[in-house]
């Protein structure tokens, strides 16, 4: 949700829809509610309501709040907010009430407007303003809000949207605890800088390990992911050679050394998931072995997950 | 050596330098300012290659100025001339385009008649993709019948796709020297560790030296190796296995690669890619070329190419310096 021209639209394209950054400059104004199904490793559902009509447009469809898992509050911040900021607030309050276990996510959207200096200072006034005004209000249940709402900087043009996006669906795929403690003990006891699991179609990662996120990085893991795609495209119609030796079924993994002592690997783990590492090189070289046998044990645990995940998911037998 | 870049305000011929040998995205050249002056700059290629290239912007009253008094300065010693349409000009410009055109070909035929010519009609994505074929081929015709008995070779370009990189490959391609040689090398070597294919890069430009395939199908050769003046499309009338487009949409990923590493102020070194289908390798060859190997053949490990490649460096730093075996 958010208001007209915001870019709720264009945000939605450019991540399930591969809408190249660029022409998100000519995507028209949204005349109805938007429903639909997006391919992601779990089944997800996105309802883009247009900013010129508000929670109200859910009921002649039959919708809930409740039925819902996430609310997106998008803002142009590179607009004046204030407007925005009031119909969040008063969004966030009626949808709270509806439903009190909704997860909140704010996108200070087209942060590419501004410079480094005022972007941050936008983001802070953005946060400050909506936590303040969650603070003051008299219920109980509303202040407690203004912890759990979620602020994010995003815009189309850099990998930030896909890192916001990465946040919201991670709270809605089933607890993936064990992926967490294997992907940090893995960058432990491997010295890894940081490693992400990504949902390669979306380009969305679905956990991480336990060290802060920083947009570089992210962006240079999405982007490594954009360009090895693009080489296996150009040459998919190839095919092995009959070889003599090796009869196992191959899972991609590709790496690129990048300056001093850093590569960016990626492995692939299941259909639709692979891991990508920012590595030391050193370590990559010389402990090429130790990482290949953790990336494995990944793979198993995650092939299980994935098939419980699935039984569980096939309707139960009459 | 000298390269001169010349026509039209707004033609897109700085963006066309940036893009191809500052490492520039298509994206950022909105931002360059129209050339007014001459604006020379010199990028090394090759290690011993000087490409000198005269930018001369293309306003009216310096193109009259260029052709009635610099001519010596500027067309003498020139080896290679690229002269730039903009195919969006209009059509009222046209004979004026052409008046330009004709007296600049001239100018080169009096003080360099050995200069290699090309001619690129630029900004080719603004002409519909059903259209573009037939738009192409009338221009090429029209420029044909303005440059008399100089021969010329035409190619569509626009900075928006991998179409800017063909046609300078094919333009750079005629001064490396010992290209003959580097492709027979090239040959064996794909030979000696049964690959698809191999290709050598230069490194800035990411522009193509040298190719050479194992794969048994005819149409690629032929594609890739002609030698006349080439359009958007690949004329084989063989359906082509890979995408004929592909070396150049290489070099735009890896131009793209280095472009987000560099945010980083990081560099790219390598890449090493094993998918189920197959192998690809990318590594440095010699100090300013990289080599891409692509392999099919499962007992062979991406490490094997690699050294493959580390043995092959030597030999192909020697044929670079001018030295063959
Ligand atoms: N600078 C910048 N512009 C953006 C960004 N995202 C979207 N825009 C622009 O904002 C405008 C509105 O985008 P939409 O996606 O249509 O906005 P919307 O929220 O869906 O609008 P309604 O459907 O009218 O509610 C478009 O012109 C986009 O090009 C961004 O990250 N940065
Ligand atoms: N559509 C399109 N625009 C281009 C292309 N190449 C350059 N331009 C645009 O044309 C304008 C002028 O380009 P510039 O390189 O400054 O022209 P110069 O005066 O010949 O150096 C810029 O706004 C570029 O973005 C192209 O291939 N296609
Ligand atoms: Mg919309």
């Amino acid at each position: 949700m958010g208001l007209r021209r915001a870019g709720k639209t264009s945000a939605r394209e450019v991540v399930f829809h591969r809408l190249p950054p660029k022409q998100a400059f000519f995507v028209d104004t949204t005349p109805g509610v938007v429903k639909e199904d997006v391919e992601f490793w779990i089944p997800l559902q996105l309802w883009e309501i247009p900013g010129s009509q508000g929670l109200e447009a859910l009921e002649p469809l039959g919708a809930h709040l409740s039925h819902f898992s996430s609310l997106i509050w998008v803002i142009d911040a590179a607009d004046d907010y204030t407007e925005s900021l009031r119909a969040l607030f008063r969004t966030v309050v009626a949808a709270h009430a509806e439903n009190p276990g909704l997860h909140i996510d704010v996108f200070a959207h087209k942060s590419d407007a501004w410079d480094e200096y005022y972007r941050q200072d936008a983001f802070r006034q953005i946060q400050d303003r909506t936590i303040g005004e969650l603070e003051d209000h008299p219920s109980a249940a509303v202040q407690e809000l203004a912890d759990r709402i979620q602020f994010h900087l995003t815009s189309v043009y850099d990998h930030s949207v896909f890192e916001a996006m990465s946040r919201v669906v991670q709270r809605l795929v089933p607890t993936l605890g064990f992926l967490e403690q294997t992907l940090n003990y893995w960058s432990q006891t491997l010295d890894i800088p940081k490693c992400f699991l990504f949902d390669v179609p979306s380009r969305l990662y679905i956990t991480t390990d336990a060290s802060p996120v920083d947009p570089p990085s992210h962006d240079v893991c999405c982007q490594y992911i954009e360009n090895i795609e693009s080489v296996s495209e150009l040459f998919h119609m190839l095919e092995r050679r009959k070889g003599t030796k090796r009869k196992v079924a191959y899972r991609s993994s590709c790496s690129s050394k990048i300056a001093g002592d850093n590569t960016v690997a990626y492995w692939q783990i299941s259909e639709r998931l692979a891991l990508v590492a920012l590595v030391q090189t050193h370590m990559f070289d010389d402990h090429r072995g130790a990482i290949e046998m953790n990336v494995k044990s990944l793979r198993d645990a995650m092939l299980k997950f994935e098939a419980l995940e699935a039984r569980k998911r096939r309707p139960p037998p009459p | 050596m000298r390269v001169s870049l010349r026509d039209g305000v707004g033609s897109g011929k700085t963006s066309m330098r940036s893009v191809i040998f500052s490492n520039h995205l298509a994206e950022t050249t909105k931002k360059l300012g129209a050339t007014i002056e001459v604006e020379q700059s010199q990028h090394r290629f090759l290690s011993d290659l000087m490409l000198n290239l005269w930018d001369c912007g293309g306003q009216e009253a310096f193109m009259e100025n260029y052709l009635r008094h610099d001519q010596n300065q500027i067309f003498a010693n020139v080896q290679l001339l690229i002269y730039v349409f903009d195919i969006s000009s209009k059509e009222y410009d046209k004979e004026k385009d052409f008046a330009y055109y004709t007296d600049c070909l001239n100018a080169i035929k009096e003080y360099s008649p050995d200069a290699a010519i090309f001619v690129l009609i630029h900004k080719m994505d603004l002409v519909g993709s059903d259209k573009r074929k037939e738009v192409f081929l009338r221009k090429k015709q029209e420029l044909l019948d303005h440059s008399e008995d100089v021969p010329i070779r035409v190619f569509g370009t626009s900075i928006w796709n991998e179409s800017l990189y063909r046609a300078w490959s094919r333009i750079v391609h005629t001064l490396v020297p010992n290209a003959q040689d580097l492709t027979n090398h090239l040959d064996e070597f794909v030979e000696s560790c049964s690959a698809v294919e191999a290709v050598i890069f230069e490194k800035t430009t990411m522009l193509l030296i040298a190719w050479s395939t194992g794969y048994p199908d005819a149409g690629l050769v032929q594609n890739q190796h002609d030698d006349v003046d080439d359009d958007e499309e690949p004329h084989s009338n063989v359906q082509p296995v890979l995408p004929p487009d592909r070396f150049e949409k290489i070099s735009e990923i890896i131009k793209r690669w280095k472009y987000t590493l560099a945010k980083m102020n990081f560099s790219f070194q390598n890449w090493v890619q094993e998918w189920s289908n197959f192998t690809a390798v990318l590594e440095s060859l010699t100090p300013n070329t990289y080599i891409l190997v692509i392999s099919t053949d499962p007992d062979i490990l991406p490490g094997a190419l690699r050294l493959n490649i580390e043995m092959a460096k030597e030999r192909f730093i020697a044929l670079q310096a001018g030295r063959s075996r």
